[in-house]
């Protein structure tokens, strides 16, 4: 909700504080902030009104009433709290609603003799500020009122309705099958038995789609004289089924969506014909069951006991009267009427919640845990994960996550990001066969003898769900996934065999979980800390490129000392540096070692790898060594 | 040849650093199914059909043959309401597991990530203890004294609802991080769970895992960790 600070300011006499202070209060009172900019003479603060007071705060005398609250000051004058006469009733227009159950109230007023042009200049402003385009002071008018209370309106031009006995009529039903409706900006829609709509009582036709647009049968334009505005509360799961159906998100679904109070559309009929001027032929309001004020109560204690705080009886009760809440005191019960306007508040979690957003957060102190009476049970999955994942990497094996989201399976989602996840994976060998050939091109420069992956994750069949656990590898001699997986099923102690295919073995975690024993204790397999200080190095996008290099050195000198030296030399272009080959003639050693060079910033070419095998080189030899 | 040993990968060993530090605090760490139905992911936890609150969460649906509608769990909290209908107050869990979400992806966001959810149940339990608890923890998985701090925030399952933001310094300065999302559970919850809210309240909190990971090792994007590339994997 984008807030115009001009317009905050015009609820209050003394001068707000700026800005950045307001943004402030309200992060860490009340509601995140998007962003503050400056709009020509205004700014603009974007408040972010999450779905519980969105039904009061997506308008600015929401916020206003927000920062009175918050920095305890009165608002010059609550639009909300003015004495409306809707009267007299209008002896021209006609209202019936077909169907209560979706629209609880029903308010218009007729207004004639208006002249249609633009709106005052304050006015434009304003909406321009928030982003609003300026159409004509009719319809600006009906704009300006939802930003400024929340409730959405709407204004019909009385004379493109049917006439009947001198009169027009509304009718609110839902729609007809295959009933089709053009809407303001030209857009046709077919609507139907799901869809509410405002129509014409006389002739049938619908004038808008109820609570989320408007019309183009009755719509304003500049020989509008006559006008029917109406301001209406309809139920908020209808709004949102049509608004998504339709797919046409508007100012007004949004706000009807969140349930905003049924009682604000007689102060939304006020304030619109103030704005509007004209004379008011009379009102009509179909609202057969008002819905009731419910008090809520709560005792100091209570609210103590949740925040873990301290605040006394007299604390709380100015947070209350800050709030301008009506309220009775018994004891240490609080007994809270909550304002029409804030439906949010049903129970008194709601009003401890207010209580401690406004005494402040920052208040609130660590306390310890209470100990508890027994030790926590120990997680068998957990524990044994953490035994495969110790087995597993002390043979030399590295443990990967790949996508449970894949392009087969046996489990289908609906409505999938891409064609590529469109099942759950009922399997971990394609995925681990995947990650098997991406690391295969990387042998050289993770500077592995092979390839040795494994995963323990979730795959989902046609029976359900189960952990599975996937070895792949790419050596076929003794470091196989037959053999590791073999010897891993082994040191667990069942019988159960992994099924291989290949060179990935995979096998049920939850099957074999069923037939060991449950552990007493984590043992050693509670650790810390043991990545904590490692700092990523980004990975390359550019290709990687491999020189060996040979010597003969003295039996005294060791390949450590070589490395050091090559490493030395070869700078910030060597990625991986590994020692491949050694054997001893003659009193000498041979050493061979494999260079794996890769820049961050391109693809390297032979001559800088060469100038730099050539400094390696020379130093080498210039150390006695006998490069082959 | 000499054997080099493997890598764990870096979010299993911070799901073990997380399951030691919250043992030490007396959590059990559970865990639950990845498909879940529409009542325990959402009904049960407060956030009701057709409410705008389903909003903040892009769900993926399954075409189920069987009875009632699944989807890929949203959020570890549907395990906060298996586990109380289980086992009763008290509760002092940990779940760290996958979730779900139906978004783009990008180098901050993935659709299939790791989640660390937290419920303490008791006659007692306030929002200082929530505070004492995320502290303890946070400084000890960054490994210096961490302090938080709370903002009102909203989530359906709680109330009163609190935004967490961590400090944390890094070479690039301190600065204070949105982390995550707690508050106190909501009485609906409770009761839903089987448990009675006038005699047991508690608080919840949830944190995604893979942010905590980008935040302490600098790693740039989130993709990495699902990419099955060892790359990644054996940096840790």
């Amino acid at each position: 909700m984008k807030v115009s600070y001009e317009w905050l300011q015009s609820y209050f006499d003394e001068k707000l504080p700026s800005p950045d202070e307001i943004a402030r209060v309200l992060t860490f009172h009340a509601f995140e902030i998007e962003g503050v900019e400056t709009i020509g003479s205004d700014t603009v603060i974007a408040v972010d009104v999450l779905p519980n007071r969105s039904s009061d705060c997506l308008s600015h005398r929401g916020i206003a009433r927000e920062l009175a609250t918050l920095l305890s000051l009165s608002l010059v004058d609550d639009p909300l709290k003015r004495e409306v006469h809707a009267v007299p009733d209008s002896n021209v227009l006609e209202v019936v609603v077909d169907n209560p159950e979706l629209c609880l109230r029903f308010s218009a007023v007729v207004v004639n003799n208006v002249s249609v042009g633009p709106s005052p200049e304050w006015l434009r402003k304003r909406l321009e500020a928030i982003g609003q385009k300026s159409i004509n002071n009719i319809v600006d008018a009906t704009n300006y009122v939802m930003f400024d209370l929340g409730q959405p309106l709407h204004a019909f031009d009385r004379d493109k309705l049917a006439e009947h006995d001198g009169g027009v009529a509304i009718t609110v039903r839902v729609g007809k099958k295959n009933e089709r409706i053009t809407i303001l900006s030209g857009e046709e829609y077919e609507v139907g038995e799901n869809n509410l709509l405002i129509t014409d009582g006389n002739s049938g036709a619908p004038l808008g789609i109820a609570g989320v647009k408007g019309g183009a049968r009755a719509a304003i334009d500049e020989n509008t004289t006559n006008l029917i505005i109406e301001a209406a509360h309809f139920n908020y799961v209808s709004v949102r089924k049509t608004s998504q159906a339709l797919k046409l998100m508007t100012d007004a679904s949004i706000r009807f969506q969140n349930e905003p109070s049924p009682e604000l559309t007689r102060y939304a009929l006020a304030e619109v014909v103030t704005l509007l001027g004209g004379e008011i032929e009379g009102f009509v309001d179909q609202y057969p069951e008002p819905t009731a004020l419910k008090p809520v109560s709560v005792s100091v204690r209570e609210v103590n006991r949740f925040l873990g705080t301290d605040i006394s009886h007299v604390r709380i009760e100015n947070i209350i009267k800050r709030f301008n809440f009506i309220y009775k005191t018994d004891g240490d019960v609080f007994t809270v009427v909550p304002p029409f306007e804030r439906t949010d508040l049903s129970i008194k979690e709601d009003i401890i919640e207010e209580v401690g957003r406004v005494y402040g957060y920052e208040h609130i102190v660590s306390s310890v845990l209470p100990p508890r009476s027994r030790m926590p049970a120990i997680n068998k999955k957990f524990y044994y994960a953490e035994k495969i994942r110790r087995f597993l990497t002390d043979l030399g094996f590295s443990e990967v996550y790949t996508h449970a989201l894949v392009g087969s399976g046996d489990v289908e989602l609906v409505n999938a990001l891409s064609a590529d996840c469109l099942f759950l994976r009922n399997t971990l060998t394609n995925t681990l066969q995947e990650s098997l050939k991406r690391n295969n091109h990387n042998t050289e420069l993770l500077g592995l003898p092979y390839i040795g992956i494994f995963e323990i994750g979730t795959v989902f069949t046609t029976d359900g769900e189960h952990t599975s656990l996937g070895i792949a590898s790419s050596d076929s001699g003794e470091n196989s996934a037959e053999n590791i997986c073999a010897k891993l099923l082994i040191n667990l102690g069942t019988n159960i065999k992994g099924i291989c295919v290949d060179g990935v073995c995979e096998v049920s975690l939850s099957t074999v979980l069923e037939g060991l024993p449950n552990p007493e204790s984590y043992d050693q397999f509670l650790i810390t800390n043991v990545i904590q200080g490692t700092k990523f190095i980004p990975i390359s996008p550019y290709p990687f490129v491999l020189r060996d290099i040979a010597l003969w050195v003295p039996e005294s000198v060791s390949g450590e000392d070589v490395l050091v030296t090559i490493k030395k030399e070869a700078g910030e272009l060597l990625h991986t540096l590994r020692q491949f080959d050694e054997y001893k003639k003659d009193g000498r050693v041979s050493y061979a070692f494999r260079l794996v060079f890769q820049s961050y910033e391109k693809t390297l070419t032979d001559e800088e790898v060469g100038e730099v095998m050539k400094k390696i080189e020379t130093t080498l030899h210039d150390r006695g060594f006998e490069v082959r | 040849m000499e054997l080099k040993k493997g890598h764990r990968h870096p979010l299993s060993s911070a799901i073990a650093e997380i399951n030691a530090i919250f043992y030490e605090m007396g959590f059990e760490t559970v865990s639950g199914p990845e498909i879940e139905d529409e009542w325990h992911n959402f009904d049960a936890l407060n956030v009701p059909k057709d409410h705008p609150a389903r909003d903040m969460q892009d769900t993926f649906w399954l075409k189920s043959p069987k009875s009632g509608e699944k989807l890929l769990r949203t959020h570890t909290s549907p395990v906060q309401i298996r586990y109380m209908k289980e086992h009763g107050a008290p509760v002092r869990i940990i779940v760290p597991g996958k979730v779900y979400r139906n978004e783009a992806t990008d180098a901050t966001h993935e659709a299939e990530f790791h989640q660390l959810e937290g419920l303490v149940i008791d006659k007692t339990i306030t929002l200082g203890h929530l505070k004492w608890t995320l502290e303890t923890f946070f400084s000890k998985f960054f490994g210096t004294h961490t302090t938080i701090r709370f903002r009102p925030g909203y989530f359906p399952f709680v109330e009163p609802g609190v935004e967490v933001d961590v400090e944390y310094t890094s070479s690039k300065g301190t600065k204070w991080l949105e982390l995550l999302g707690a508050g106190m559970v909501h009485p609906s919850v409770l009761k839903n769970g089987g448990i009675d809210p006038d005699t047991y309240q508690g608080f919840a909190f949830g944190v995604g895992i893979e942010r905590l990971l980008l935040i302490r090792h600098e790693i740039d994007d989130i993709r990495l960790f699902l990419s099955g590339d060892l790359r990644l994997v054996n940096q840790f």
